[in-house]
């Protein structure tokens, strides 16, 4: 190929191809340069002044870094004070590894038939030395792995750099100027990040280091994805202070994940430690249910993120108010007794005693169970049991109590009360309803109401139905005949 | 002198190695109400004769031959009460593996309200729910002190010991010491108890119990309970009673068996079967067969009066969409009591229904609605509640509700309508501060001359939720 007539300078007898090819080659390094070395030389001013690349930059082909880069007199020729002004400049200095991993010599060796201006040149290729930086599209142009962007998630990123935490010459500054991939800004990203990291061809390594990680996973001390990043001391620098980023996974969104996500989490703990630290589950499992499967979670100690803050629940807050986790499904709450009792549902894992007691100890605190009206709606309930108020009250203390407040209570006298509800025969009815009832009788009455008429005090009315088995209740208590009796009427 | 000074020098370690939680709920809350007052007339202002009358607007009274005056009652001056509740927690832990302690007290007063009208046990100030100290290591667990033991025959406090033995998928537990009054947490010869009843226990009750569970895997579990509680003097008993609980979720169903029997009358308290489906379907059911009868204690007379009980069958449905914001409920059961052998024609079945919707929108967002009747012995309404929802943040909330409730027939109140409206709102002010406030409005009709209180009031309530101290497991700065 004649270069010459390519570019068209109008230089070509002047300029040999290899030299032409040997100067475009060692450019990108020249340039790179510039930003350890200082302000970055200005080629294109210089134009007509060199004319050709390698009379700066001879050593960039063979790898001799002493010739890579002009003399500083060399400047002085020209930039002497009188025929042009001084200036400053020096070559770059390197400290070590950058994260490109490229050798002019061995592409030299291994292309054919390219110059440097195939990567240096800028824009327009017919202005000479209108160069840069080697941009990243002209080298996945040449390379074969197909990918589709320099920062595509088809790139592999090894092709051309190296880990960041190998690229020691690079500083904080550099470091915290990566450009951010396309699919970092997506909206699952974080939730989806993980398979792409554990994948062979992972690229995390060229931006991150370990603490990059550990700024949100728990985990970072034991996840091996995590532990083969290593560490780097600029990236720690740049995390302090960076809020860490727990976005809900979608299999975390459903109503009834509370509930079920003991088994999602005793299959795969690892999971789970992604993100929570033994304190999130301990957040609800204050009991010693989960206590075995806890400890395979880190506690804050071995954590190295804060991980997940669940909301800070006490056994008085946790199920209180609006803000109710749907754990249990629509009517739970009635029908939770055979499955409690039985140890079937393991309710220590999450709730202390208290939180039983809070309910079943007779005296509402939080309103968990019943709605605030519910004073102006209970009588049904209490009627036919279907919310069995003697599981929580005693219904002599707390029922009657009431009723005595409110004037509802029966007064000591038969005669000197209102009857029920204007049923002028109640008391010739109220049998089948005392027997049917009976509980809710005794929220109003007393035992010596009903013994003015049901006892040898009274009116000696038997008030035993046909099945009543006297026997049986006098060997339990015997006492309890002498209330109503004057002597014992099972005694021969 | 040496083993002292090692002591002191040790302790700072020791004790920065124990946890200690202290926890309260400060609740206030306010209601009114009109209660039912005894009022008389002159006979002769009251039309009719006989002794059952009703004066004016249909009240029902009573006019005894031998008075002047008819008895009725009305409703009378508005009434109100502010009681105060304080609840204090203190969980401490860590001395030794597996010690803890725990503490829960109560304390009640009255801020203002009406002087006389005095919420339900609002002049005892002071209470001990449970204070005990416990030993648990992997196979067993010890605890001595004020506590609870819950299981198929309820829940009942007692001061005493507990001690529990847990082999893997097996556990025995057995407690005894002196047994509360269950609901009331209370000894049986308390003055509580007293104040309500002229013939109160004489003496108190030592509680003596057991409980064998069996646990194959986490799907099925079933439990054998037995309780009894012994008149202090050995002379009797106040109960004894036995329950067998049993639950499975197997095959996509969900079984749950509870049987109570009270050896007292020798009959089931409670036998109750429920097959459904299990947590997290989309379309959900259940079928339910339960017989319930009352259970009273020995040292009332009302096991003594045969009470009878009712068979019931329920059914619910539960549809929750996938991809639906709105959710549905129907409910319904039907139960008819056994014979009373009274030879008195009342009504002798039951049956309610009902269903609701719920509405969650984007997050912040949900509504729900819902209707329900109950027709049944003794007592019977139709209920009807929507309310809106919104969670702003986690830890802003707001709800609003309206209700309105027809008492349609009932033994004692009588007939009426309440239509009421509420608000609901919970505020964290801090990760481990939580302000909880309620307040509702609520008018109260009474119709068909019936006579019952006003339950026409504000009503509303304020709840400071509050910790101190850490969980276990948590170190550094709460969140």
């Amino acid at each position: 190929m004649d270069a010459g007539a390519r570019s068209g300078h109008g230089r070509q007898g002047s300029v040999s191809r290899f030299a032409r090819v040997l100067t475009l080659l060692v450019m990108p390094a020249a340039l790179w340069g510039q930003a350890r070395g200082g302000a970055a030389f200005p080629h294109a001013p210089h134009a007509r002044l060199f004319l050709m690349c390698s009379s700066c930059h001879a050593g960039i082909p063979t790898g001799d870094a002493a010739r890579s880069f002009p003399p500083v007199a060399l400047c002085g020729a020209c930039h002497d004070g009188t025929v042009e002004p001084r200036v400053q400049w020096a070559p770059p200095v390197r400290s070590g590894a950058g994260l490109l991993v490229f050798s002019h010599p061995v592409h030299l060796a291994k292309v054919k038939d390219v110059t440097c201006e195939s990567c240096h040149s800028l824009a327009d290729p017919n202005q000479w030395m209108n160069v840069s930086h080697a941009v990243p599209e002209r080298c996945i142009s040449c390379h074969a792995h197909g990918a589709s962007a320099h920062l595509a998630d088809d790139n592999v990123c090894a092709t051309c750099h190296r880990p960041l935490t190998s690229a020691v010459a690079l500083t904080d500054a550099r470091v915290a100027a990566f450009p951010k991939p396309p699919s970092h800004a997506r909206a699952d990203f974080v939730n989806a990040h993980g398979a792409a990291a554990r994948a062979p061809a992972a690229n995390c390594a060229t931006c991150h280091a370990r603490e990059s990680c550990q700024r949100c996973h728990v985990d970072g001390a034991r996840a091996p994805t995590i532990r083969a990043l290593g560490n780097d001391a600029r990236v720690a620098r740049l995390e302090v202070g960076r809020a860490p980023v727990y976005p809900t996974p979608a299999d975390h969104r459903g109503s009834e994940f509370a509930l079920l996500h003991a088994k999602s989490a005793r299959a795969d703990p690892a999971r789970c430690s992604v993100c929570h630290t033994r304190a999130s589950c301990e957040t609800c499992h204050t009991g010693d249910g989960a206590r075995d499967f806890l400890r395979s979670i880190p506690d804050a100690r071995q954590a190295t993120a804060p991980g997940v803050q669940l909301r800070w629940a006490t056994p008085a807050t946790l199920s209180t108010g609006p803000h109710n986790v749907s754990v249990h499904p629509p009517g739970f709450a009635r029908a939770h007794g055979a499955m409690a009792a039985s140890g079937e549902l393991q309710c220590a894992s999450c709730h202390a005693q208290r939180f039983c007691s809070d309910c079943h100890g007779g005296e509402r605190v939080t309103r968990r169970y019943h709605p605030n009206d519910f004073v102006s709606t209970h009588a049904p309930q209490a009627y036919s049991r279907e919310t069995d108020c003697s599981s929580c009250h005693s219904t002599e203390a707390f029922c009657r109590a009431c009723h005595r407040q409110v004037g509802l209570a029966a007064k000591a006298n038969i005669r000197s009360t209102v009857f029920h509800n204007a049923q002028p025969l109640w008391l010739l009815q109220h049998g089948r309803a005392a027997r049917q009832d009976l509980t809710s009788c005794t929220t109003c009455h007393q035992q010596t109401y009903c013994m003015q008429c049901h006892s040898d005090l009274g009116s000696r009315i038997n008030p035993h139905g046909p099945g009543f088995d006297a026997a049986r209740m006098s060997s339990k208590n015997p006492q309890l005949c002498l209330v109503c009796h004057f002597k014992n009427p099972l005694a021969r | 002198m040496k083993r002292l000074v090692l002591l002191a020098m040790a302790l700072p370690s020791v004790l920065a190695g124990q946890g200690l939680r202290i926890s309260g709920v400060t609740t206030v809350q306010f209601i009114e109400l009109r209660p039912l007052i005894a009022d008389s007339i002159d006979e002769t202002l009251v039309p009719g004769t006989g002794e059952s009358r009703t004066v004016e607007g249909g009240v029902p009274a009573i006019c005894p031959v031998t008075s002047a005056f008819c008895q009725f009652e009305r409703s009378g001056n508005r009434v109100s009460a502010a009681p105060v509740l304080q609840d204090l927690t203190v969980a401490g832990w860590g001395w030794v593996q597996g010690l803890s302690f725990r503490g829960d007290v109560r304390a009640r007063t009255q801020l203002g309200g009406t002087a006389g009208f005095l919420y339900p046990r609002g002049d005892d100030h002071f209470e001990v729910l449970d204070a005990y100290a416990q030993l648990d290591r992997d196979a067993w667990r010890g605890r001595l002190g004020r506590q609870w033991v819950t299981g198929g025959l309820g829940a009942y406090a007692f001061d005493g010991a507990d001690a529990v033995w847990r082999p893997n998928g097996f556990s025995v537990e057995g407690w005894a010491g002196r047994a509360l009054v269950a609901g009331l947490n209370e000894p049986y010869t308390s003055a509580e108890l007293a104040a309500v009843d002229n013939i109160p226990p004489q003496q108190n009750g030592y509680v003596f119990g057991g409980r064998a569970r069996y646990r194959p895997d986490a799907l099925t579990a079933a439990a054998f309970t037995y309780q009894r509680v012994l008149v202090a003097d050995r002379s009797g008993l106040y109960s004894e009673r036995a329950a067998l609980d049993a639950s499975t979720r197997r095959f996509g169903a969900a079984v749950d068996l509870g049987l109570v029997y009270d050896f007292a009358t020798g009959g089931w308290n409670e036998a109750r079967l429920r097959v459904g489906t299990g947590e997290g379907r989309s379309l959900g059911y259940s079928l339910e067969a339960r017989h319930s009868r009352p259970f009273f204690e020995l040292w009332t007379i009302w096991g003594a009066f045969s009470p009878v009980g009712f068979d019931e069958v329920r059914a619910t449905v539960d549809w929750r969409p996938r991809a639906s914001h709105f959710s549905y409920s129907l409910r319904g059961a039907d139960r008819k009591y056994a014979e009373t052998n009274t030879g008195i024609d009342l009504r002798t079945n039951g049956w309610r229904a009902g269903g609701d919707v719920r509405w969650q929108g984007g997050g912040a967002l949900a509504a729900s609605g819902s209707y329900d009747v109950d027709i049944g012995s003794g007592a019977a309404n139709t209920d009807v509640r929507t309310g809106l929802g919104w969670m702003a943040s986690d830890n802003l909330s707001f709800r609003a509700d309206l209700m309105m409730t027809q008492n349609i027939y009932e033994f004692r109140i009588g007939t009426g309508r309440i239509y009421g409206a509420s608000f609901d709102g919970a505020v964290r002010v801090r990760p481990d501060v939580r302000l909880v406030v309620d307040a509702g409005l609520y008018q109260h009709t009474l119709t068909n001359g019936a006579a019952g209180p006003d339950w026409t009031q504000r009503r509303g309530s304020m709840r400071v939720e509050w910790m101190l101290g850490r969980d276990p497991g948590m170190v550094g700065k709460a969140p």
